[in-house]
């Protein structure tokens, strides 16, 4: 048994360091930002913490915090321009930006290590850890969900008209977005510092943009359960089938297409609404009779 | 004093006019209509004071505050609220999540305390819940609560966007063609809803094409065609204004 | 030197154009935003060095007959992840993540038919020449690229300002609805912008891959982000935008790794491409309605 659990203890740690970078991409996405900048935030966040670590000695649990920081700070720089954008400018705008921070770890090599990025760091973060801080940010989405935030969040996706006409300051609740998912980006990419004992430039590209995105667009874009879901899903796919596992890409490729079209809401969310439907159905007949009865239009 | 004022008030997109130099007021306790063909620049009347869209000329003021400068959210803030044309609710959402999310305002916790999930957060969420609840029960929709907006029918939908406005405490209302879609039935019994939200103190703007509403419910009416005030007055008055009759295509007004 | 350089710019510029040509098209027509395009691209590459390679097709008839399997792979495309959508209404968001799924599965195809190798064409595929024009060196290649590009331009413009095919074109670009309650069959519409986005991707894919003797099934990629910025800073949906933004960007790129760095210039790209959205989304000919916050316009 706990060899078993052993073997398989490094597939749960990479599944909940992805449950982090899903709910990073997913905190934007609810709000409907069309930010992509998770990779980028992570990778600011990883390179800080290792960074601080290596060169200057720094405990990882200030390096942690530090990369929080940093990661938040990012997305709240980022946040200004993207303000004044909409849909696929904030889309390329966010790709932009992961590109140049990818380019910036890649030239600045004296920082950064270059192409080969930053080795030899202490792994402190294991899946106790993991599931700590998984757990809480899981938490804390959960009770801003259920909260003014939350409630903000869904009306500003779908119709940021109506959201202003109530009330909702649609610059603020997005700025709070981003600094959110900076902070849960930063956050993971300094977890998979001391995690992996490395940090690479290119693990924070344009593949680790897709598959994050994938895991929200897989899981659902309004409950905290979908991205979770959603890495959970990718994550142990190409554990149960070889073939699965060997065609990586079309798996990823086709399910993006199959979901988008037959499932947008995601699996959760779908669940979610058939659910209220059901209810509605079923209750719809009730009222019915009770409105004849009453003599009501 | 009046409580929504708009004073010379223009817009054009382009070299289109679509309002010219508008003047016109609502007060709080009474139902002003604002009538006119289709395309007579109704709807961008309500886009102009709600903050949509900017003034080419002009001033609105509430309240004795000019509000022509200022954006959506804070005029919303200030209590105008508004419903829409083409009833924007919502649709993934339950009816009663649609109407909390009117209570936005109300809710002052700070994000921290809602990120820690305290108390007194629970506390206020349990307390808008209970106002939204007891909306839909005003409005006779308490077996909805959990039904998917996009659900229900047109009429209801329309309810339940006029539940939202009102969610937001406002002292202006600006309806949007609330009876579109309803038999006299339905629409008589929403007149008797806004007689009773302007007994409360509330001024109301609504737009309509119901002549038959328009005509019992209002206290005054402004006739709008090709974007200019043609008319003003009691519906009385209005209705026998040869220009309005015209207006409409040489039909009668009601 | 430096007119050797800007004549590099010219022939980079050139590809650029022509790859965000058919982007632009299909986003100035229908406002999808087609990430598959680069896979098209790559398509067209490989196309192109089997009909050399194994049908030993000589280079002209391997051009032509790429660029038409391409503009039908592009259809198929439409087809298979955009047309479901439209059926259901779907919002911009899903076109995006159907189209970056179309794109990874055609690129997993390619890598396996490819055996993930980088395959080159066989020497002599295309003849040598090299001309001396006012004291500059020209291949033919290069006069040759420049002058697809040319006749491209030309022939697209003809064609959809002086056909009638080209008038239902501008039709359902103004609004779809409008113009097929005018008549105008939508259905032909897409078949013939996807044919001829395709057909210039792949026109653009066989170009560089013999350009560069290099044909791999991530090549589309790098040319994927070029092409944003590219219609960033020409404009979405501009033909015009498209060349002079990408001979623009060609400009850009060349001299900034002739006498900057050749590591930097991705970011020097990117950052640009950032600054152009903060100051003018709609780019320099941009003729689309911008995609703006809710506030007083």
């Amino acid at each position: 048994m706990i060899e078993w659990l052993a073997s398989y203890q490094s597939l749960v740690d990479l599944i909940l360091l992805d449950c982090g970078l899903a709910l990073s991409q997913f905190v934007v996405l609810r709000a409907g930002v069309f930010s992509v900048a998770t990779p980028g935030l992570a990778s600011i966040g990883a390179y800080t913490a290792a960074i601080l670590t290596l060169r200057m000695g720094v405990p990882a649990a200030a390096g942690t915090l530090a990369a929080m920081l940093a990661g938040t700070a990012a997305a709240l720089l980022l946040s200004i321009p993207l303000s004044r954008l909409r849909g696929v400018f904030q889309a390329i705008a966010t790709v932009a930006m992961v590109q140049i921070v990818l380019s910036i770890a890649l030239y600045a090599t004296a920082i950064t290590g270059g192409a080969n990025g930053l080795n030899g760091i202490p792994k402190q973060v294991g899946t106790l850890q993991l599931l700590l801080v998984i757990g809480l940010i899981v938490y804390v989405l959960v009770c801003l969900g259920r909260s003014r935030v939350g409630y903000a969040f869904d009306a500003m996706r779908q119709d940021e008209t109506v959201a202003t006409s109530l009330g909702i300051s649609v610059a603020r609740y997005q700025a709070l977005a981003f600094a959110l998912s900076g902070a849960i980006a930063g956050l993971t990419g300094a977890l998979m510092a001391y995690h992996n004992y490395s940090v690479v430039p290119e693990e924070f590209g344009f593949g680790m943009l897709i598959t994050v995105l994938a895991y929200v667009v897989l899981g659902g874009r309004h409950s905290v359960l979908g991205p979770l879901v959603g890495a959970f899903t990718l994550g142990i796919l190409p554990e149960l089938a070889r073939p699965l596992a060997d065609n990586r890409l079309i798996v990823h490729g086709a399910l993006l297409m199959l979901v988008i079209i037959y499932l947008p809401h995601g699996i959760v969310d779908s669940l979610w609404i058939a659910y209220r439907r059901r209810l509605g159905r079923s209750a719809q007949s009730i009222i019915a009779t009770k409105d004849i009865a009453d003599g009501a239009a | 004093m009046a409580r929504l004022n708009l004073d010379g008030v223009s817009r054009s997109f382009g070299g289109v006019q679509a309002v010219k130099d508008l003047s016109m007021s609502a007060s709080p306790g009474r139902i002003v209509g604002l009538i006119g063909p289709n395309g007579a620049g109704k709807t961008t009347v309500v886009n102009l004071i709600t903050g949509l869209l900017k003034l080419s000329t002009g001033r609105i003021r509430l309240d004795g505050t000019d509000i022509s400068e200022l954006p959506p959210h804070a005029i919303a803030r200030m209590g105008v609220a508004r419903t829409f044309q083409d009833i924007r609710l919502l649709k993934e959402a339950s009816v009663l999540d649609n109407i909390v999310v009117g209570f936005h305002t109300s809710d002052k916790t700070s994000v921290l305390a809602q990120a820690i999930g305290s108390p007194g957060v629970r506390q206020v969420r349990r307390t808008i819940v209970g106002r939204a609840r007891a909306l839909l029960d005003e409005f006779g929709m308490a077996g909805y609560a959990d039904f998917l907006a996009g659900e229900l029918s047109y009429g209801h939908q329309r309810r339940v966007e006029i539940m939202r406005a009102l969610a937001l405490e406002p002292n202006v209302l600006l309806l949007d063609e609330p009876a579109a879609g309803m038999n006299d039935v339905e629409a008589a019994e929403l007149g008797v809803v806004f007689r009773r939200l302007a007994g409360r103190g509330l001024a109301l703007v609504v737009i309509e094409h119901n002549m038959r509403l328009v005509m019992s419910l209002c206290d005054e009416l402004y006739v709008l065609a090709s974007g200019e005030l043609i008319s003003h007055g009691a519906p009385a008055q209005v209705q026998s204004d040869p220009r309005v009759v015209e207006a409409y295509l040489g039909g009668e007004v009601c | 030197m430096l007119a050797q350089q800007l004549l590099n710019a010219l022939v980079v510029g050139s590809v650029y154009a022509l790859f965000a040509l058919g982007f632009t098209l299909i986003f100035g027509v229908h406002h999808i935003l087609n990430l598959a395009h680069g896979a098209v691209f790559m398509w067209g590459a490989f196309v192109g060095l089997y009909a050399v390679t194994e049908l030993h097709l000589p280079f002209l008839v391997a051009f032509l007959g790429a660029s038409f399997i391409a503009g039908l792979l592009s259809v198929a495309l439409d087809w298979l992840a955009f047309r479901p959508l439209r059926r259901r209404a779907a919002p911009e968001f899903s076109a995006i993540v159907s189209s970056i799924g179309a794109g990874y599965v055609l690129m997993s195809i390619a890598q396996r038919v490819s055996d993930t190798k980088v395959m080159r064409y066989p020497f002599g595929s295309f003849p040598i020449e090299i001309y001396s024009v006012l004291g500059l060196r020209v291949t033919l290649l290069q006069l040759v690229i420049v002058g697809s590009v040319v006749v491209t331009v030309a022939g697209l413009v003809a064609y959809i300002f002086h056909t009638s095919f080209g008038r239902q074109i501008r039709a359902v670009a103004i609004n779809e609805r409008t113009a097929s309650l005018l008549g105008v069959n939508p259905a032909g519409v897409y078949f013939q912008t996807f044919f001829i986005s395709g057909a210039l991707a792949g026109a653009a894919g066989v170009l560089i891959g013999i350009a560069f003797n290099s044909v791999h099934f991530l090549m589309g990629e790098p040319y994927m982000l070029r092409a944003f910025v590219v219609i960033v800073l020409g404009g979405l949906g501009s033909i015009l935008g498209a060349v002079v933004g990408g001979l623009l960007l060609g400009v850009i790129q060349t001299m900034t790794i002739a006498y900057v760095s050749t590591n930097l210039s991705d970011a020097v790209i990117f950052s640009l491409l950032f600054l152009i959205l903060l100051i003018r989304p709609t780019g320099m000919f941009g003729t689309l309605r911008r995609e703006t916050r809710v506030a007083r316009e």
